[in-house]
């Protein structure tokens, strides 16, 4: 356990080396921190100051007030907490389903592979936006239906992923190994395979994070995702977009935090992917320099 | 493709068979046949008189605790996330017995018995020299208390100084547990220090096998004349030894050898009768070895 906590802090500061990388990973940690504590900031995401709807930026309301005179700043930091647990739950739920499909496909191969794969591809030809619809209309509208809408359209990356490096893995001395040891099918894929292949399935559970957020937000914003009062940073896009005349600053904040945590992750995912295979320490060859 | 066709081969307890041939031509797969790993389609794979091929999955399981197999290159048949110690370990936590066979007391034993100190254990594969790995896969092997370890080409990625030091270990520790070895090999000085026995295997069969000193110092097939006549020499007429022997030609495609005797196309005694005949493996007379040749004999 040593070695491995010393590699992720290797990792880590290589990561946090590049600075694109570092100013992500600071903007996700104050993120995840005021999204955690959101309830002791003394900030109430649903109380109504029906006086005040709809105003600009006050001493009172920083970032103005909605329809309902709720402070926006409130709805959006409670709102992050909204978007992040969902997109964590989701990512999290397609790696849970997708991994395991993919390790059996690509450890088995035959007609294993072929039906599981020909599923996926199924998955993977259909729009997460048109699924996820589909599925919403099935499980009814609540905050776990958009985390299972938005984690099902995410199975197909991860089982990708995993048949990959079932594949790449499988035919390796340590894995042959372990079989004539006579370890069991499950033991080779999950104890032997798995662990050796937990640096790209990271990396697609990062990237794979924003994909999940845009998503949850894109449900939001139609009307379908997380249901009201419960805030939620598509719902305030979608809201804010009705009074864009008469307050233009209300779609302002979430739309920021929507974008600014996308991009975040994805630039995080990127140099995670990257210091991972170890292009880090490559100098690039003159020629490539834009 | 039939990569192996017609082995037959014994080791007894205590024994060391070299296993002996150019690369591709099915060591490797013999080696692994016999461990269950590629699937055989025919013949008979006896391990202390019991057949175990076409074993169910868990009666080879309980065969596999007692053969155990040593990789060539001890830099891939190392799981990289596990430390050494557990590495040497999971053969007894896949069979559940770390606790019966003595846990901890047992792998520092282990560790012990293959010249490395257990106080290793935590650290990664990575850590170590290719002769240390080679040591922690041998100890690995050994984890089970096997009765016969198929050795896989086990020094021929290592350093000549340290392949020494690997074949050394590998006397003492069957000396001391009575191992049978399958010393798979294409270093016939090596397969000559380690050997009791050697099987010269050309084209997925053996075409010749004899106790040790006969093999060397009279091989009759003609394939293993021209192996023994390419091993290097210090000085060729003071070692008392023949031309060197070059065989013509490349070795044929495995999957459509020649007709009759494999070896034909290439053999400087070859006739008629050797393209169109396979020769049976037999003994050869007035010798004590077994060969597959229709002009079995001393030099060209």
């Amino acid at each position: 356990m040593i070695g491995s906590l010393e590699a992720a802090t290797h990792i880590a500061a290589r990561v946090a080396a590049r600075p694109a990388a570092l100013a992500a990973l600071v903007f996700l940690g104050a993120l995840t921190l005021l999204a955690t504590f959101a309830g002791a900031l003394g900030l109430d995401p649903l109380e109504q100051d029906i006086v005040r709807m709809l105003e600009g930026p006050s001493r009172d309301y920083p970032f103005g007030t909605d329809e309902l005179g709720r402070d926006i700043l409130a709805r959006v930091i409670f709102g992050a907490r909204t978007s992040l647990a969902t997109a964590a739950g989701a990512v999290l739920l397609a790696a849970a389903i997708g991994v395991p499909i993919g390790l059996v496909a690509g450890f088995f191969g035959g007609w294993r592979d072929a039906v599981l794969m020909r599923v996926v591809d199924l998955l993977l030809a259909l729009p997460g936006i048109m699924m996820a619809l589909a599925l919403i209309a099935v499980l009814g509208r609540s905050q776990a239906a958009a985390l299972v809408a938005v984690g099902i359209t995410g199975v197909p990356t991860f089982a990708r992923v995993a048949r990959a490096q079932v594949l790449s893995l499988r035919r390796r001395d340590f894995v042959t190994a372990v079989e004539a040891f006579g370890a069991t099918s499950s033991y080779s894929m999950f104890r032997t395979i798995l662990p050796n292949s937990w640096s790209p399935i990271l990396t697609q559970m990062v990237v794979l994070s924003s994909v999940a957020i845009l998503l949850e937000a894109a449900l939001s914003f139609l009307g379908v995702g997380i249901p009201p009062p419960t805030p939620s940073w598509g719902e305030m896009l979608r809201t804010g977009k009705e009074y864009l005349h008469d307050a233009p600053t209300f779609a302002v904040l979430p739309g920021l935090a929507l974008t600014l945590t996308i991009l975040a992750f994805d630039t995080l995912g990127r140099a995670l992917s990257t210091v991972l295979e170890g292009r880090d320490t490559v100098v690039p060859a003159r020629g490539n320099q834009p | 493709m039939r990569a192996v066709d017609g082995v037959s081969l014994r080791v007894a307890r205590g024994e060391t068979l070299g296993l002996v041939g150019e690369s591709g031509c099915g060591k490797t797969t013999t080696g692994r046949a016999i461990m269950g790993l590629v699937a055989s389609t025919g013949g008979s794979i006896r391990f202390d008189g019991q057949e175990i091929r076409g074993l169910s999955r868990n009666d080879m399981r309980g065969v596999r605790r007692r053969m155990q197999y040593v990789f060539q290159d001890p830099y891939s048949s190392l799981n990289p996330m596990l430390s050494v110690g557990d590495a040497i370990a999971e053969p007894l936590r896949i069979h559940g017995l770390y606790d019966e066979m003595g846990g901890d007391r047992w792998i520092a034993q282990l560790f012990d018995m293959v010249g490395l100190s257990s106080s290793v254990a935590h650290r990664r594969p990575r850590e170590f020299s290719g002769g240390q790995k080679q040591r922690i896969g041998i100890a690995r092997a050994l984890s089970l208390k096997p009765g016969l370890l198929i050795l896989d080409e086990p020094v021929a990625s290592l350093d000549v100084s340290i392949q020494a030091q690997i074949v050394n270990l590998l006397q003492d520790l069957q000396r001391e547990l009575s191992l049978a070895y399958l010393f798979i090999a294409h270093d016939l000085s090596v397969v000559k220090h380690i050997s009791d026995r050697v099987a010269v295997m050309y084209l997925g069969r053996i075409v010749e096998e004899a106790g040790k000193s006969d093999l060397y110092a009279a091989p009759t097939h003609p394939y293993t004349q021209a192996l023994l006549s390419a091993v290097p020499v210090v000085d060729a007429a003071t070692q008392g030894r023949g031309p060197r022997i070059v065989l013509q030609g490349e070795i044929p495609n495995p999957s459509a050898p020649p007709s009759g005797c494999h070896f034909h196309p290439r053999c400087f005694r070859a006739t008629e009768r050797c393209s169109v005949e396979a020769p049976a493996f037999g003994l050869v007379a007035g010798t004590r070895t077994e060969a597959a040749c229709h002009h079995p004999g001393p030099g060209p």
